[in-house]
């Protein structure tokens, strides 16, 4: 399940960030990635929503900064 | 009741602490709770005991909404909910409104429709800014269902804790609330309390020392002076951008150690702004708390309710939130300019970091901290007219003044239409003044900030004679009256 | 180092500096508050505090308050007293006093017991310019005034470091330095002497008005516009309408500047106080140029006037002898004579622009000058 969630965030990413080479990794923080800021986050955020058909709070938006925390809180919703 | 006042440091405070730790070993936590609910809201109607009733009322009604949201959500009842969340967020932007931005409204009424509206003069509950967009914060988590704890005596804490009740740090419920939950902080820990008296005196110091000094040349150069020539206007910009930083971020150091004595931790409001090397930059570090809370319940909405995110309709969301941020910090027309500027400064930084181009640190530096600087005098000047003045000196609109000591040596500028004279007269300043300034900015650029200090602080004799240093300084001057710049917010 | 330790040292050193400044200010006394050290009654004072505590607890004995700033000092309950017989007078003269000192001392002497039958308003050309609370310590109004708290207000004095008045008091006690009027108080008149000025005085007159500045005849006009000044008018007139509903008698009289001071003041300032006052209630007008503000002998300084002053202006206001007093020195005004009063106030303040505008050289006499000129009073 969480690989699965970790193999569609990293097409997203790619995507979204315009950079084909990208790996990410549980451990990936937005610091981490060049590109990843408060305007492409948005962005990230809305294709996710997209995609695993879950829709985040606002007051979740700031915690979503790493990989990790993302991939527990799809599949939290997704349960 | 100010943090800098004789009665604060020198009574309330140490009472509170004292009692607070006292009642917990006696009574427990709820009773030491209740003590500290008791303590805050002395602390908030010793100004003013009228608008007390209005921070109760303010609470109360939250409290009770929040918990009828809750209630529907867990019934599923999810379109009573959006009712009631719409109800609480009306109540508090209209609270808000009334007491804030009444006069503002009818004013620029009456100058648009040439109406003859009385104006109703009323006065501004301290802190009211604050408290109300914490609860809003809160309101909007309850409704996305994100706010798990919701006991009365921890809500009502987290609101009007009194250590930033009335001028920040904006507290999230999810970092306070579970703090006020949990029982360990009835017990005295000396590392807290000597970390907390530590960065209280660092705070203090900043306020009555630094700050209130060099109130009296801003106030000379922005209201009282006809016209500046070019030095003497860099000299008041300067002057208050180094005043406001100091006000603001010593205010937040003191209730950081305030709350930190009492074995809470309040979230990290400055980190060192003024070294920011772009505007994108400087908001993370400048008033934090208010960022992450535009960031989050301002800029976020607006931009997610356009259709697609792209970036022209981020960069719209991002003038919108910073005009409406500029707003929130006072109702005039000057703080929505201030606001407008950074949002147009932040545009400007996102499509430049678009480029992918790279700039050397110190052009950068420069730039940003200019442009922070020269906002600032928008953000002061009472008047757009005052505004004008300084803005003009400082691009030399006033003529260019140098010191007359300096006119056999450089005499040949005077061809240029340079004039020699008393140039700082304007802002009741000499050269002790430039000196000074100079001294804030290397603090400002180099020394570390008062939160470094803090967390890196240990126990030995120089931690121990600096801040008896700065203690007795500040008691000195804490006479002579003075108030937080952002009481008014 | 424990935290323990460090903690234990700087909470000592907090807690034992306010204790050392509490007993050192409760000793030294600066300002005279407590009044119990064995420095009491010397170095500045708070009239404000002290003139209302004696009054308190000598409710009705005074029959004529005498209010102003200290310009007022030098008009003695005594004269007053000798002119009309019968009265018992105090004086409520308060160091830097303006209309919002007055209105604030009357209200609360009508509502704490005093019965007074008259009260006399000498008020300062400064009230153009300055109105509002003091906020030095030694001008501040004590708590009964004010109604807030006992605690807080001597608290609060003594938990501050007042260089100046602790300065002032060791130095006259310690270091023998001459000590300020106020030294020479009879507080059960409201009054003190000029003690130190006088001696000087006595010695050379002349140096005397060289060294404290009194002989100065710049021409520095500056304008303050009517922000301030409608805030004193409107204070005068809460003052007047107060003590005439209670049917008390109202005498207001603006106190004589020094030339110094008036060669300060702008000329539409000047009128707009005039007429201003007018409006309220009849008044006193010494102040102008006239034989006594142009004469640099008769003062202190430029705004504080010598007894013989006091004694002149008592004398004819209150219905003394007044052969000796020269006919331009003190003019009653009233809306009849307020248009006569401004057209011969536009000839004083113009030939003071002529004659000071140009500026004049040493051992240039303006009382002379001003006798040789047409505005000249006939019969001097």
């Amino acid at each position: 399940m969480t690989k699965n969630v970790l193999e569609s965030l990293q097409v997203i990413f790619r995507d979204v960030l315009d950079s084909p080479e990208l790996m990410l990794n549980p451990e990936t923080a937005a610091s981490d990635v060049p590109g990843w800021d408060s305007l492409a986050h948005l962005s990230l955020v809305d294709a996710v929503e997209t995609e695993f058909q879950v829709k985040f709070a606002l007051g979740e938006l700031q915690k979503l900064r790493n990989v990790g925390d993302m991939i527990e809180l799809i599949s939290q919703k997704q349960s | 009741m100010l943090f800098s006042s004789p009665v604060f440091v020198y009574i309330f405070l140490p009472v509170v602490v004292v009692v607070f730790f006292a009642l917990d070993r006696v009574g427990g936590h709820t009773i030491s709770k209740s003590w500290l609910l008791v303590a805050s809201a002395t602390f908030y109607g010793w100004w003013n005991p009228i608008y007390l009733s209005l921070l109760i009322a303010s609470v109360l009604v939250n409290w009770f909404v929040s918990s009828a949201i809750r209630a529907q959500n867990e019934n599923g009842e999810a379109a009573r909910a959006k009712w009631l969340f719409l109800l609480g967020l009306a109540f508090n932007l209209g609270l808000l409104g009334f007491f804030k931005y009444a006069d503002f409204f009818i004013s620029n009424v009456n100058t648009v429709a040439g109406s003859n509206f009385v104006l109703l003069h009323l006065v501004l509950p301290l802190g009211i800014s604050f408290f109300t967009l914490q609860q809003v914060a809160y309101l909007v988590d309850v409704y996305e269902g994100l706010a798990k704890e919701h006991a009365f005596l921890n809500y009502a804490l987290f609101v009007s804790f009194f250590p930033q009740l009335i001028a920040g740090p904006i507290v999230h419920h999810a970092e306070m609330m579970p703090q006020f939950a949990r029982g360990e902080q009835g017990r005295a820990i000396p590392e807290n309390m000597s970390r907390g008296v530590f960065v209280f005196i660092v705070g203090l110091f900043k306020k009555l020392v630094i700050a209130d000094s060099l109130s009296s040349i801003v106030v000379a150069g922005f209201d009282q002076a006809e016209s500046l020539n070019m030095l003497a206007a860099w000299v008041a910009s300067l002057a208050f951008s180094f005043q406001i930083y100091f006000d603001f971020s010593g205010y937040t150091d003191m209730a950081t150690g305030a709350a930190l004595m009492l074995n809470i931790r309040l979230p990290l409001n400055f980190n060192s702004p003024y070294r920011a090397l772009t505007l994108i930059n400087f908001w993370d570090r400048w008033h934090i708390t208010l960022s992450v809370f535009i960031n989050t319940y301002v800029y976020t909405p607006i931009l997610r309710s356009f259709k697609r995110i792209t970036l022209r309709n981020a960069m719209v969301a991002t003038l919108l939130a910073m005009l409406i941020s500029g707003l929130w910090h006072g109702a005039a027309w000057t703080f929505v300019a201030w606001g407008g500027l950074h949002g147009l400064g932040l545009v400007v930084c996102h499509l430049w970091r678009k480029q992918k181009r790279r700039m050397p640190s110190i052009l950068a530096w420069l730039i940003t901290f200019n442009f922070v600087n020269i906002a600032n005098v928008v953000f002061r000047a009472q008047t757009a007219q005052d505004a004008g003045k300084v803005i003009g000196g400082m691009f030399g609109f006033n003529g260019v003044m140098l010191p007359t000591s300096l006119a056999d040596m450089l005499s040949g500028l005077s061809r240029a239409g340079v004039e020699f004279g008393t140039v700082l007269t304007d802002v009741s300043a000499g050269p002790g003044t430039v000196f000074a300034l100079g001294l804030l900015l290397a603090i400002i650029a180099f020394a570390r900030n008062s939160i470094e200090l803090m967390d890196g602080f240990r126990p030995r004799y120089l931690t121990l004679a600096g801040a008896v240093v700065l203690l007795l300084s500040s008691l000195y001057k804490i006479g002579a009256n003075s108030e937080f710049l952002y009481f008014d917010f | 180092m424990t935290y323990k330790g460090w903690l234990r040292a700087v909470l000592s050193i907090f807690f034992g500096t306010l204790m050392a400044l509490i007993l050192f200010n409760l000793f030294v006394d600066p300002y005279d508050f407590f009044r119990i050290g064995p420095w009491k009654g010397s170095g500045l004072t708070n009239e404000r505090l002290w003139k209302i505590e004696y009054l308190d607890s000598h409710r009705g004995e005074f029959d004529l308050f005498y209010f102003g700033s200290s310009t007022a000092s030098q008009v003695y309950p005594e004269t007053i007293e000798s002119l009309i017989p019968g009265s018992s007078v105090y004086n409520l003269g308060v160091a830097a006093g303006d209309p919002w000192d007055y209105q604030r001392m009357l209200t609360y002497l009508l509502e704490n017991g005093q019965t007074p039958r008259r009260v006399v308003l000498q008020l300062d050309v400064t009230a153009i310019w300055r109105y509002g609370e003091n906020s030095e310590v030694y001008k501040r109004f004590g708590p009964r005034v004010t109604g807030s708290s006992a605690a807080g207000f001597y608290g609060g004095y003594l938990l501050r470091f007042h260089l100046r008045g602790t300065r002032d008091k060791l130095g006259h006690r310690l270091l023998g330095w001459r000590a300020g009027q106020h030294e020479s108080y009879d507080r059960s008149q409201g009054i003190y002497y000029f003690v130190h000025q006088e001696e000087l005085i006595e010695a050379d007159h002349e140096a005397f008005l060289d060294d404290y500045g009194v002989r100065n005849n710049r021409l520095a006009r500056e304008a303050h516009g009517m922000s301030i000044l409608e805030q004193s008018l409107s204070s005068i007139s809460s003052f007047v309408s107060l003590a005439s509903s209670r049917g008390i008698e109202v005498t207001v009289i603006l106190s004589p500047p020094n030339l110094s001071l008036m060669n300060k003041i702008a000329f539409e300032d000047y009128i707009a106080l005039v007429r201003g006052l007018t409006a309220i209630h009849p008044f006193w007008d010494f102040g102008g140029y006239n034989t006594v503000t142009l004469d640099d002998h008769l003062y202190y300084d430029h705004g504080h006037f010598r007894p013989s002053i006091g004694q002149a202006i008592a004398a004819r206001v209150f219905g003394g002898d007044t052969t000796d007093i020269s006919k331009d020195f003190g003019v009653l005004i009233n809306q009849q004579t307020i248009d006569a009063r401004v057209e011969r106030l536009v000839a004083e303040f113009e030939w003071a622009d002529s004659v000071f505008g140009q500026g004049t050289g040493g051992g240039f006499d303006p009382l002379s000058a001003y006798q040789g000129s047409e505005l000249s009073p006939a019969g001097l």
